[in-house]
């Protein structure tokens, strides 16, 4: 009896402990790069996008991080996801409409009794130190409705300013939705690795036609098949909405080249 | 006599009346609850003494203490703190209502400028509940349901809600 439950126990732990095997291919070398998804992600006691979320992800061993930005009426990049300010924070109306100086004292509303703090990109990049070594995708938030040459060439040089001044072009992968941001960014700096947000189809339409280094696409709406399509035709493949255990092991079993996730401590457990 | 005699009875009726509502039963003065939401954030571990007690009035004290983590963004332990304490006046037997008024303290570590360093700083959040409970003066377990809104770094107002589950020993 004892001996059958030792063997019992054994096979317990050793199926516990039994570390998952992936077969990846795809066009990162075969690696999966491991991005939080705004840092520690939608369900984290850090909201999405503060310094704190931000900089835990990178000192928990993610290859980097996604960060939402948009621009301040004074070309001023704040790390901030949502159209409305009321949404996340103790301010109103939209950052677009408002100068830095206007929401530089916004607090997040969660956690309770936290107060974290909304930051702008020059903030993030002159204090977090060796972690600018990291890689950094840039998800430019467009909600400002102005499509002038004159605002897309604000938008787009207030991102290389921050990229030239930090010296960090070569880990930085731009994360575009709309297609004259595209075009405007291609134009100032054809060398930047550009990512389109999109769905699938319209997404592999627009890396063709502009040349780009990738798509950004949903998870849910992407099949593995989709993935392979991109990759055979040279573009790598980032995946948002991975919520969870099942969705980083899905992410990985699709072959993207990148994932966002929300549950990073996980992703790096069984990728690292 | 006949007076003497229903002075007597009257008397000793009376008597019996009081001795009757005399409590028979010892009150149970300590409680230990977990309450989800409420005045500790997203959930607290909570103990409370009864400090005074006359007929269906009950007053109590209430400290709670909890945490959203216990390392910081540097990866160190350095753990948050909450730590609600409340007064509260309770009306009832078994079905109690209850209202309080207390302060959280909270010690929250963040990016402070101009460095963007690790910095905890104590901050005070006056905070309220309007509640029901079921407690039993003999002790057992207790259930309670509140409004609790909280006035954060007293400026901000939430409202807020707090399920508890406890027992009184």
């Amino acid at each position: 009896m004892r001996k059958l439950f030792l063997i019992f126990f054994f096979i317990v732990i050793t199926v516990a402990c039994k570390k998952e095997e992936f077969n990846i291919i795809n066009l990162n070398e075969n690696r999966i790069t491991v991005l939080g998804h705004g840092g520690m992600g939608i369900a984290s006691t850090y909201p999405m996008n503060s310094f704190e979320s931000i900089v835990y992800s990178l000192n928990l061993g993610a290859d980097g991080t996604e960060i939402d930005i948009e621009m301040t009426k004074d070309s001023i990049l704040v790390a901030f996801h949502d159209f409305e300010l009321s949404d996340k924070t103790n301010l109103s109306g939209n950052i677009f409409n408002k100068n830095w100086n206007e929401i530089s004292h916004a607090t997040y509303k969660d956690p309770i009794y936290t107060g974290y703090k909304i930051i702008n990109l020059e903030m993030l990049f002159s204090n977090i130190g060796n972690n600018r070594e990291k890689i950094f995708a840039l998800d430019c938030k467009n909600f400002n409705p102005d499509t002038s040459i004159n605002y897309r060439l604000t938008y787009c040089n207030a991102i290389l300013k921050i990229i030239d001044k930090y010296n960090i072009q070569n880990n930085v992968f731009l994360e575009l939705k709309r297609e004259d941001m595209i075009m405007t960014m291609k134009m100032l700096r054809p060398e930047l690795k550009i990512f389109v947000y999109s769905d699938f189809n319209n997404g592999l339409r627009i890396a063709k036609k502009y040349q780009l280094q990738g798509i950004v696409v949903s998870l849910d709406k992407t099949t593995k098949e989709q993935i392979s399509e991109a990759h055979e035709n040279g573009f790598m493949v980032t995946v948002y909405n991975v919520h969870s255990n099942k969705k980083n092991i899905e992410a990985i079993n699709k072959n993207a080249d990148i994932i966002e996730s929300d549950n990073l401590k996980h992703l790096l457990k069984i990728l690292k | 006599m006949k007076f003497a005699l229903i002075i007597f009875f009257l008397t000793v009726f009376l008597n019996l009346e009081t001795f009757s509502q005399i409590k028979q039963y010892k009150i149970r003065r300590n409680t230990l609850f977990l309450e989800a939401g409420g005045l500790g954030g997203y959930g607290s571990l909570n103990y409370e003494k009864l400090i005074l007690h006359k007929n269906q009035i009950m007053s109590t004290i209430r400290v709670g203490i909890s945490t959203y983590r216990v390392v910081d963004f540097t990866n160190k332990f350095n753990p948050d703190v909450i730590l609600p304490v409340t007064f509260n006046a309770l009306y009832g037997q078994n079905h109690k209502i209850e209202l309080g008024i207390g302060n959280t303290f909270s010690t929250i570590v963040r990016a402070s400028l101009p460095d963007m360093k690790a910095t905890r700083t104590l901050d005070f959040n006056t905070i309220f509940s309007f509640g029901y409970r079921f407690q039993k003066n003999t002790g057992g377990v207790m259930y309670r349901c509140a409004y609790t809104p909280i006035l954060e770094f007293n400026e901000y107002l939430r409202h807020w809600l707090g399920i508890s589950f406890g027992y009184s020993f």
